[in-house]
């Protein structure tokens, strides 16, 4: 079975279809993605709610200080200079507080391939953690939803637990956890299916190579030529006169 | 105690810098390290348009301003009740 079959199969669908399989940072040519997974929504939302209200809170408290005290503000006064300042700050910083709690959670990704699940972690501008194990190592998968709202919403923890003391891997606050765990123990199953598949033909084709008949031919070995020698650097060496008359460089055999 | 009005326009100006530098931080971190797809090029897009249109319209309204002139420091909280305007009528060194 193919890499392209496998990722074909394992992809999700129902309602986790909307986490389509993408592209991520640091994928490996011949990877597929299975499941890319963010925070749930609502985590975003909360921090909108937060910025409506800071966008809300400057006119609310200048209507009410303008029609319950004399408060008043003249366009031509060093206060009026002030507090057009003091705003812009507040409203600039107000928004980019929300754009870097959207960058943070955005960074925060979960990503399950055909070959690892990897996890991205983003907390502040300057921390990042990538980790990430391999798909054969997953031993057992959790997933877990907490409180009402969770329930509700269907969003909540997915545990993995791998092989040996390493701490748990763990997607937080992840829309449709128990789909999500679903999905990951598919692609383990699918992932070991295949390593047994290549450990099956690797040995297949050890076993046809020691298959091959004795009988065979094999290839002539090459005539040993000895290297030419050089009579500058050879030295003669005159053959040798023995006691019974013969000469040459064996030794004559003893007579018994 | 008389403080010119440049000096509050120098302070904003610290503000936006700062405000500049974190948002070239945010801005690179997204495009750099996360999946820059419609979701990040929308908020991207419009965290940028809020900035320019803020900044824009703070110009706009603090255009008037003489910045050479100066005010009286504690004079500011009694200002809030009375309405104390600005000297604009020349510039006083």
């Amino acid at each position: 079975m193919t890499q392209d079959t496998t990722s074909a199969l394992i992809t999700p669908t129902g309602s986790l279809s909307e986490h389509k399989p993408l592209h991520f940072p640091t994928q490996r040519p011949n990877e597929h993605v299975v499941l890319l997974l963010r925070r749930h929504w609502t985590v975003l939302a909360r921090d909108v709610i937060q910025l409506v209200l800071s966008l809300i809170l400057p006119p609310t408290v200048l209507l009410i200080l303008y029609f319950y005290t004399n408060f008043a503000i003249v366009p031509e006064t060093p206060l009026y200079v002030l507090l057009v300042m003091v705003l812009s700050l507040y409203y600039l910083f107000s928004f980019l507080a929300f754009f870097h709690d959207f960058v943070d959670y955005h960074l925060d990704i979960w990503v399950v391939t055909d070959q690892r699940v990897v996890s991205i972690e983003q907390s502040g501008l300057f921390n990042r953690v990538v980790s990430e194990l391999t798909i054969l190592r997953i031993q057992d998968v959790t997933s877990e939803i907490k409180g009402k709202v969770q329930t509700f919403l269907d969003y909540g923890q997915v545990h993995i637990q791998t092989a040996g003391e390493q701490a748990r891997f763990v997607f937080e606050q992840v829309p449709h956890p128990s789909e999500v765990a679903k999905v990951i123990l598919q692609a383990h199953e699918r992932a070991i299916q295949q390593d047994e598949m290549k450990q099956i033909r690797q040995s297949e084709a050890y076993r046809q190579e020691m298959k091959q008949p004795l009988g065979t031919p094999s290839p002539q070995p090459m005539p040993y030529t000895p290297p030419p020698s050089n009579p500058m650097t050879t030295r003669h060496i005159p053959p040798r006169h023995h006691a019974d008359g013969s000469f040459g460089d064996t030794p004559p055999a003893p007579q018994i | 105690m008389s403080v010119p009005y440049y000096i509050l326009l120098i302070l904003y100006l610290v503000g936006v810098g700062v405000f500049l530098m974190w948002m070239f931080f945010n801005l690179y971190h997204l495009i750099k390290f996360g999946l820059f797809d419609f979701t990040g090029k929308l908020n991207g897009t419009i965290f940028i348009l809020f900035s320019i249109a803020v900044i824009v319209v703070t110009f706009i309204l603090l255009s008037g301003t003489p910045w050479l002139d100066t005010f009286e420091l504690f004079s500011l909280p009694s200002g809030i009740l009375e309405g104390t305007k600005i000297n604009s009528g020349g510039f006083e060194l």
